[in-house]
């Protein structure tokens, strides 16, 4: 469908500090054992999308999804992996790559996506409306959750929350405006000129960026070219689109200009303009259009564009991992109301033990749970929405509650984890507590240490 | 005129009188409002084929080619055919090269995988290595393949599997193969009876061998099972070809003959057969109004998201197809004309990116491509008439191509067909459209027009550019509003208009001197079959005696004959009719769905009859509807479309 995909992995972000390394970059974090990056390509596989690009900040970081996805996607799809340097930004990264893009359209996925939004949808969509840029959009996560996992002190500071501010044209077709979270302070600026041409705009606050567009390439190439600022695609070249769509500049070279010689090109010529008249004549109009056209009697035509908005429905889940919030959230939505992406199959107790596991005597693991392959467990443990890793090693009288934990940790007699997040080869020793920490890998938390609200790492 | 106008205004079933025959003594004191003297243009005016030149030189070519043509049309069938079904010579290697890649694949597949997982692995060193040469702020990355899906072992291991059942496959297949040489000159059941008697004797024959060693039953299930596969296979390609090949000709002369009946939506056991094929959800309508369950019921709102979300999955269509099919299921584009140019265009486009599959002709294997891309657009909103044609041109050229065309020649050949069709069909039948009936436009004239046509609206743009001095009334409908738009583009250019709905046409119909309206498409007994709406006004006008003009391309017209809007009509979106957009206490019919005793009708067409039309201005001519037949005898019998 002449669609290629780029994949942004991301590098190491900072965001996910204690969780994510050199040797874990964000593409690897593990949801519900499985690296947040397979259910973006699972995705994308089950939409036949077999060719993908995935861009990865950071060598060593690319280096470890290339091996990971050569050995788990060999046979499957035909993936390629770029590392561009650090701090590049989505733009960059496309930019590193812009060369190798050919399709006429690219679909641009964030890899920290866990979504079953229909992918084809998007693309039609865009396709639909000739659009230079359609965006997904999906309903923001509800932050309800906070009470039974208030997130990690540190960045508790009363934001009102990281959410998008996007406005639609009254068919909820197009985007007429968009603004990050971070970018809006007490006051909504909105274009003067797009109220008029639009005559309303729906301004929503509930709905969120999922970072997956589709953009017609020779537009992203020509913008990422000139605008060598451009730092980020959702900050700088989205709302650039945005902003620029009923006087647009872009493309004002790439139009075809048919070379005249001789009359008979002219008639052609003619031809072409009534052809093109009866078309749009004939398409139902948008603001665009209108737009474009000027007011009554003007003569002048105006150049515009389409930037399109795919809103996703609401029974789809859709959630970017791009904070330990949203991770702890996926985790669990993954197991638990999301399962079906998970791609694992359910017991009857609604969750899932590896036959390898071996559980101690009045051990009970409640639903919507994860225990990984050749994990062991004491006796008279109890694990309530938990993921846990593979080869842990669980002491007896061990809580874990609402958290994950990665694979090979070692948990002590008598610890209780409440919300938190355990990484590889970590060692909790007897009779530690933690609520609502993170702790880096191969961290040894004390004996008997009470903890909340920390961020345990080695440093 | 009126006065021979008068007796035919009894709409029943009559002996209409087509042709010459005596007219009745003109009355002279009642002058006909379009009379034919008054202008240059008499209002039959059929000319002489304008391309002349050319017709005779496409006749006469023909004519050359014919014994010749004829020939190597036969030579082509006969080669197509020996290539469907090789010489004896070719399957004993076949079937050996078969045996070689299974032995080989099984060998070296799992080795293969190894090594394709360890090389790709240590690739990205190298890649990156690479990163640094380029000085750019943002140095360009190479890319590395890490993975690479490996076509070819997984068709070895599909094999495998075929040959692990049955252990001799490899002989079934030789066995297949052989039956297919004799298959050249047997009938279907024939053959049939033929490959059942040697399954049975196969089976029979493993089971004998195997007796001693197991229970005989599970051994003798399991053997024909796996032997089933490839026979199938082999048998329905060569049913498909023989089909294709060796029956066609004959076929195609019957449908020629015969039109097919159209797909009759309340016949149970079609829909059935039609919504497997299908690749646009069809789901049941309710309440189906009785007179209309025939025809394709409407259910927009599930079928576009559902087509959407199959958008990488539809391989098959291309995609340019496939965008016009999404515009035509969202409505995003409508209208006959430029419904017909998008899907011209989008043909084009998907000729360009054609290639011929090895061992296929491109005559029919691009022609069966066709199709399934017509078949895909009908599922996505019915075709209209216009369309319909125009796909049976393009289907013309591709079988009429010269067989000695390469593979590009044949590709320009088409799209060049495919934009004089376009220029010549449309655009300039537009143009000559407009020069004829800017002369029916006079000082003083209060036009009337119905909806939005692309025609009409060229034709008042044309006078008002010519600087007559006319009014303009548009008549609208809900849900449409279409009349709206082409009102805008009007008041635009500075015409005066009046804008009034349907239901004010009586009244303002007094004031009106002409009626000029646009047509989806002219059938060959002269009714105009158009937007819902149309025959209304047209016998509005023709009770107020004003005359009716209709504009219409010679392209859009049809040999079939209607004489009512019920058998072959399109079915809307019955929700745009309940539901008042700008008025939140109009929805009264919100629930209309789970109310049994309520259906609702939304007709996209309906059928005006020849009585109530005084002309239809067309590419040939101004002519009464009477001569609509001979038009469609003349120009498009011939194939002379070009």
């Amino acid at each position: 469908m002449d669609f290629q995909v780029v994949v942004l992995g991301g590098g190491v972000s900072k965001k996910l500090v204690p969780l994510v390394s050199q040797e874990l970059p964000n593409a690897l974090l593990p949801v519900a054992n499985r690296p947040v990056l397979s259910y973006v390509l699972e995705y994308l596989e089950l939409s036949n999308l077999k060719d993908l690009i995935v861009v990865v900040e950071g060598e060593e970081a690319a280096l470890h999804v290339g091996a990971w996805i050569s050995g788990a996607y060999a046979d499957r799809l035909h993936v390629e992996v770029a590392a561009v340097p650090e701090d590049v930004g989505t733009a960059g990264a496309i930019r590193a790559i812009s060369h190798h893009l050919t399709a006429k359209d690219i679909l641009v996925v964030s890899g920290d996506l866990v979504t079953d939004v229909p992918l084809g949808a998007v693309a039609a969509t865009h396709r639909r409306h000739d659009a230079f840029v359609t965006a997904m959009l999906c309903s923001a996560p509800v932050s309800g959750h906070s009470e039974s996992v208030s997130s990690g002190g540190k960045d508790k500071a009363k934001k009102p929350g990281r959410y998008d501010l996007i406005g639609l044209d009254p068919t909820k077709q197009f985007l007429v405006h968009i603004a990050t979270g971070a970018e809006v302070e007490k006051d909504l600026r909105i274009q003067k000129s797009m109220l008029p041409a639009v005559g309303q705009i729906e301004i929503r606050a509930d709905l969120m960026d999922a970072h997956l567009y589709a953009f017609k390439r020779s537009v992203l190439q020509e913008v990422l070219d000139q605008k060598s600022a451009f730092h980020s695609l959702k900050h700088d070249v989205l709302p650039y689109l945005v902003r620029s769509q009923l006087k647009s500049e872009v493309l004002l070279n790439g139009m075809p200009q048919a070379e005249e010689n001789g009359t008979e090109r002219v008639i052609s010529q003619s031809n072409q303009q009534m052809l093109s008249q009866i078309l749009a004549n004939a398409s139902k109009p948008t603001f665009h259009l209108w737009h474009a056209l000027g007011p009554y009697g003007s003569t002048s035509v105006r150049r515009t564009h389409k930037c399109c908005a795919y809103i996703a429905g609401s029974n789809k889940y859709c959630a970017r991992l791009n904070s330990i919030q949203a991770y702890s959230d996926i985790n669990r939505d993954v197991i638990g109301e999301a399962s079906h992406l998970s791609g694992y199959s359910f017991s009857s107790q609604n969750n899932i033990i590896h036959p390898s596991a071996e559980l101690g005597a009045k051990t009970t693991v409640g639903p919507h749970c994860m225990l990984g392959e050749g994990s062991q467990m004491g006796d008279k443990c109890s694990v309530k929405r938990s993921v846990i890793g593979r080869h842990c090693r669980i002491g007896a009288s061990v809580k874990v509650v609402n958290s994950v934990v990665m694979n090979h940790v070692t948990i002590g007699d008598s610890c209780s984890i409440q919300g938190s997040v355990i990484c590889s080869n970590v060692q909790l020793q007897e009779r530690a507590v933690l609520k609502d920490c993170q702790v880096g890998a191969g961290f040894v938390v004390a004996a008997g240490s009470e903890c909340k609200g920390e961020v345990l790492a080695k440093k | 005129m009126d006065a021979r106008r008068a007796p035919r205004a009894v709409i029943d079933p009559k002996v209409r009188r087509v042709g010459f025959f005596a007219p009745p003594e003109p009355d002279p004191t009642i002058s006909f409002e379009v009379s034919p003297s008054a202008n240059s243009l008499s209002p039959v005016m059929i000319p002489p084929p304008r391309h002349s030149s050319e017709i005779v030189g496409l006749h006469a070519r023909l004519a050359a080619d014919s014994p010749s043509g004829e020939e190597s049309v036969a030579a082509g069938s006969y080669s197509s055919s020996s290539e469907f079904f090789p010489a004896p010579v070719s399957p004993a290697p076949s079937s050996r090269i078969v045996a070689g890649d299974f032995f080989d694949g099984a060998a070296s597949s799992p080795s293969r995988r190894g090594g394709g997982g360890k090389v790709a692995s240590s690739f990205p060193r190298g890649g990156f290595d690479l990163t640094a040469v380029k000085a750019s702020s943002v140095p360009a990355s190479e890319l590395t393949t890490v993975s690479v899906v490996n076509a070819a072992s997984l068709a070895i291991r599909e094999r495998e599997k075929v040959g692990k059942g049955g252990g001799s496959a490899v002989e079934v297949k030789d066995q297949a193969l052989n039956t297919k040489q004799k298959k050249e000159k047997t009938s279907k059941a024939e053959r049939r009876a033929l490959q059942e008697a040697q399954r049975a004797a196969k089976a029979a024959a493993i089971a004998e061998g195997n007796k001693a060693s197991g229970t005989l039953a599970s051994v003798n299930v399991k053997p024909a099972k796996a032997a089933k596969p490839p026979q199938k296979v082999d048998n329905v390609s060569v049913a498909a070809t023989e089909k294709k090949g060796g029956d066609r000709p004959p076929e195609k002369d019957r449908k020629k003959d015969v039109p097919q009946p159209r797909m009759q939506y309340d016949d149970k056991s079609r829909v059935e057969k039609a919504k497997r094929r299908a690749v646009v959800k069809q789901t049941e309508a309710r309440n189906r109004v009785e007179l209309f369950r025939h025809l394709p019921q409407y259910e927009h709102g599930s079928q576009l998201p559902d087509l959407e979300a199959k958008f990488f999955q539809l391989d098959s269509v291309h995609p340019a197809v496939y965008k016009v099919g999404l515009q035509y299921l969202s409505g995003d584009i409508s209208g006959g004309n430029a419904r017909c140019i998008a899907m011209l265009q989008a043909f084009q486009e998907a000729i360009k990116d054609y290639r011929i599959p090895s061992e296929k002709t491109l005559v029919r294997d691009l022609t069966a491509k066709i199709s399934s891309y017509v078949s895909f657009l009908i599922e996505c909103r019915p075709l209209s008439i216009s369309m319909g044609n125009a796909i049976r041109f393009l289907k013309s050229r591709i079988a009429k191509l010269p067989l000695t065309l390469s593979e590009s020649e044949s590709k320009t050949s088409l799209q060049s067909d495919i934009e004089r069709f376009i220029n010549e069909k449309i655009i300039l039948a537009n143009k000559v459209i407009v020069k004829h009936a800017v002369t029916k436009v006079r000082d003083g004239d209060v036009l009337l027009t119905y909806g939005s046509s692309s025609a009409v609206e060229m034709i008042l743009l044309h006078a008002h550019e010519l600087g007559k001095q006319f009014r303009v009334v548009v008549v609208d409908s809900r849900p449409k509003l279409s009349g709206k738009l082409s009102l805008r583009r009007l008041v635009e250019k500075g015409l005066s208009c009046t804008y009034t709905h349907i239901n004010a046409v009586s009244y303002i119909m007094n004031e009106v001197t002409r009626v000029f309206l646009g047509a989806s498409s002219v059938l060959s007994n002269g009714t105009v079959y158009s937007g819902v709406g149309t025959a209304c006004v047209a016998m509005v006008a023709h009770a107020f005696h004003v005359p009716v003009l209709v504009c219409c391309e010679a392209y859009k017209f049809h040999e079939r004959v209607q004489q009512d809007s019920i058998c072959s009509n399109e079915l809307g979106d019955p929700d745009v009719i309940a539901t008042v957009r700008s008025r939140e206490d109009g929805n009264h019919l919100e629930a209309w769905a789970n109310t049994e005793n309520l259906q609702l009708l939304n007709l996209i067409y309906d059928a005006t009859p020849s009585d109530y039309v005084s002309m239809i201005i067309t590419d040939y001519g101004m002519v009464p509807p009477t001569s609509v037949p001979v038009i469609v005898r003349e120009y498009s019998r011939e194939q002379v479309w070009i």
